[in-house]
């Protein structure tokens, strides 16, 4: 018996999860979510009576207590007004929909990835129709043209002395490995000979959707259990790049006898479908030219992580002594009320 | 379950402080600048019952109950620290000050009356001495103390220029019967951690630190421990204040008073707002509608079952009479687990 594979949700199954406005729960359905919202949110501490929505609550509060309800009890910040009427699903406004969804979709792909790099399975959905992976060696469609190039390059190289690679890279694999026949000049996937070698993914953070504060592996918080010591290596050390990459795919450069990783994000349908996730600018992936400047990039990334809480920290301190706009209803250096109260000629007696 | 009424014959003037009795939760003391102690019985008959007036020469600042039911402390701008006699309702002097007498408390354990006046010292009075009934010590101060507040072992000063002694009751009781002059030494020498005047302290009821208010709508919440892991744990928020057009109007939190059961406290503002707060678990428990004028002072009863809360109008800035308003005493019954804090 082999053992039951774990069924994961997919996105779409995700996002079609009722939720919560005012503390961002998910539910398996409707009918649960409204009664977490008369329990957690629309409960009248008083008498305990569970009102549908805010307003409800709100009046009963007036009229049975005589009291004001100032906001939603249990309610992430941001969220505690009453003003928006939220029953279940409706009413919740356009933008905190688009944030959730948002934020939903980020974390799945955080997982999926996870699950991958953990796993070294190929995520769902890079091979569609559950069709395998590629072969660790693809097929490389060359035309005839093309590999008389090459034999014309490789000839020429031999004359002049220059050694020749060893045969065991996926762009010297001979015509039969090409695709026979009723192939047009197809674009080579290899790079041509003398090429530089395709970069490895150096600025591997990028991996990581944005928006979920995902820490770099090692760092602490990482989730343990996931272990990545003695498996692939895990998005961050790239510098290392020897490892098997679970979804290596494409060519290997000739000049390194090594498999090429894809360029991150470029071959994952829907890898970031909202990766401007606001205030995250920093992480996204990397253009060929920047990735020399990756590591560096990286290093600092991981920096100002870690700075990021302090400076968060001090920052609103700061801002609030610079933000004066504030009119104290009393304000005296030495006196109390009491004191100059005390100096009103109708409390003035002569001793 | 619970229920709010007012009492329903106030004081004429500012109140200057409720307090409820040690054994009984319907008898309160309120005192007011209109130169009366009330005491009411607050549920003798529907809106409270007042007991008895007890008439003074001058404003009374501050009121306490003393070793029973039926003893009653006051001071106030005559200078002078007085024993009341609810029953009878006689009167006498236990010390005079050189200055109005802003804060007047009681310790039950050490059976010590502490006073507090602007001439910036403090007249301690050990009520167990009965040998030397008229002896007391002065304590001198370094800034005129502003508000006072006792825990089981300690005795919170804070003051102007934003200091704050906190005092070992056990070394104020052991010299409260020398007489003169004693320059105690302070446990703990502090400085507000807020930028503005002080305006009011109170311990917490577990004797493990205090919270702390000032004029610019803010409340901190201290330990006693002097060790770093608790100093860190100090922090201050922002409380009773407005938006108003872009501009914060700021109150001044007047009130503090801590639920003798929950742990938790309250806060009464210059913007007619109560508020109970969870120090430990830093939330905000519940807030009450507004009061029709600033909250002047806050009790609860000796059980947690009550909570008495006196509204006066406030004082502002630049004014040179007290304005009209609203001057009530509030009695709100609490329910079961009403001033609860969070769980966990």
């Amino acid at each position: 018996m082999t053992k039951k594979r774990k069924r994961y949700p997919n996105l779409q199954q995700k996002l079609d999860r009722p939720w919560c406005y005012y503390c961002e729960r998910d539910f398996d359905d409707l009918k649960i979510l409204i009664s977490h919202q008369k329990a957690k949110h629309f409960k009248c501490d008083r008498c305990g009576r569970r009102l549908n929505t805010a307003g409800g609550l709100s009046v009963h509060m007036s009229q049975v207590h005589k009291e004001n309800l100032t906001h939603v009890e249990n309610s992430i910040p941001g969220r505690q007004g009453l003003e928006n009427e939220i029953f279940g699903m409706e009413g919740v406004p356009q933008d905190a929909m688009d944030q959730h969804n948002q934020q939903v979709t980020q974390k799945h792909f955080a997982e999926e990835q996870e699950r991958a790099r953990v796993s070294g399975n190929a995520p769902r959905g890079l091979f569609p129709n559950g069709s395998a992976p590629q072969s660790k060696r693809p097929r490389v469609r060359e035309s005839i043209e093309e590999i008389e190039k090459r034999a014309e390059q490789w000839r020429r190289n031999k004359a002049a002395g220059i050694p020749t690679v060893r045969p065991d890279g996926p762009v010297s694999a001979p015509g039969p490995q090409a695709e026979p026949s009723g192939m047009q000049a197809s674009p080579p996937l290899a790079p041509p000979f003398g090429a530089p070698p395709v970069q490895p993914p150096a600025a591997a953070p990028a991996f990581s959707p944005p928006g979920q504060g995902f820490p770099p592996p090692g760092a602490p918080g990482f989730p343990p259990g996931q272990q990545f010591y003695g498996g692939p290596p895990p998005p961050g050390a790239a510098n290392a790049p020897s490892g098997p990459y679970p979804f290596a795919s494409g060519t290997t450069p000739a000049g390194l006898g090594l498999p090429q990783r894809p360029p991150f994000g470029a071959p994952l349908p829907g890898q970031f479908p909202l990766s401007q996730a606001p205030g995250q600018n920093g992480h996204r992936p990397p253009a060929a030219n920047e990735i020399s400047d990756s590591l560096d990039e990286l290093i600092s990334n991981a920096r100002g992580a870690a700075s990021a809480a302090t400076i968060a920290e001090a920052a609103p301190k700061e801002k609030s002594k610079k933000e004066k706009n504030i009119k104290l209803v009393f304000e005296h250096e030495e006196l109390s009320p009491e004191e100059l109260m005390a100096q009103f000629p109708r409390y003035t007696v002569a001793h | 379950m619970s229920s709010q009424f007012e009492l329903a014959q106030n004081p004429t003037d500012a109140i200057s402080a409720v307090k409820f009795a040690p054994n009984s939760s319907t008898r309160l003391l309120v005192s007011s600048w209109d130169r009366n102690v009330y005491l009411y019985d607050t549920h003798a008959e529907p809106g409270g019952k007042l007991l008895q007036k007890y008439e003074h020469p001058q404003a009374v600042l501050d009121v306490c109950f003393g070793r029973d039911d039926n003893e009653a402390f006051s001071c106030g701008l005559d200078w002078i620290v007085r024993r009341i006699d609810l029953e009878t309702g006689a009167m006498s002097t236990m010390s005079m000050h050189e200055k109005g007498v802003r804060n007047v408390i009681f310790s039950r354990p050490h059976s010590l009356l502490i006073s507090a006046s602007w001439d910036s010292t403090l007249h301690l009075h050990s009520l167990s001495d009965i040998e030397n009934p008229d002896t007391y010590t002065t304590v001198p101060l370094p800034s005129k103390p502003f508000s006072l507040s006792v825990s089981p072992t300690k005795l919170v000063v804070a003051m102007a220029s934003r200091a704050l002694h906190i005092y070992e009751l056990d070394s104020l009781a052991k010299v409260s019967t020398e007489g003169g002059v004693v320059d105690v030494e302070p446990w703990q020498r502090r400085e507000s951690s807020m930028k503005y005047m002080t305006r009011a302290v109170a311990c917490m009821p577990n004797d493990a630190g205090y919270a702390s208010s000032s004029i610019e709508g803010r409340v901190a919440v201290e330990w006693f421990d002097p060790s770093d892991e608790s100093q860190a744990r100090k922090y201050a928020f922002k409380c009773h204040r407005q938006a108003v057009d872009g501009q914060d109007i700021v109150y001044p939190v007047h009130a503090l008073a801590f639920h003798p059961v929950h742990g938790t406290f309250a806060s009464g503002g210059g913007d007619g707002v109560v508020a109970l707060w969870d120090g430990v678990a830093k939330r905000r428990i519940r807030q009450y509608q507004k009061f029709p004028a600033s909250v002047a002072s806050i009790t609860f009863s000796e059980d947690g079952k009550f909570m008495a809360v006196a509204v006066s109008p406030g004082f502002e800035n630049g004014m040179e009479e007290l304005p009209d308003g609203v001057i009530k005493v509030f009695v709100r019954e609490l329910g079961e687990t009403e001033a609860m804090g969070k769980k966990k």
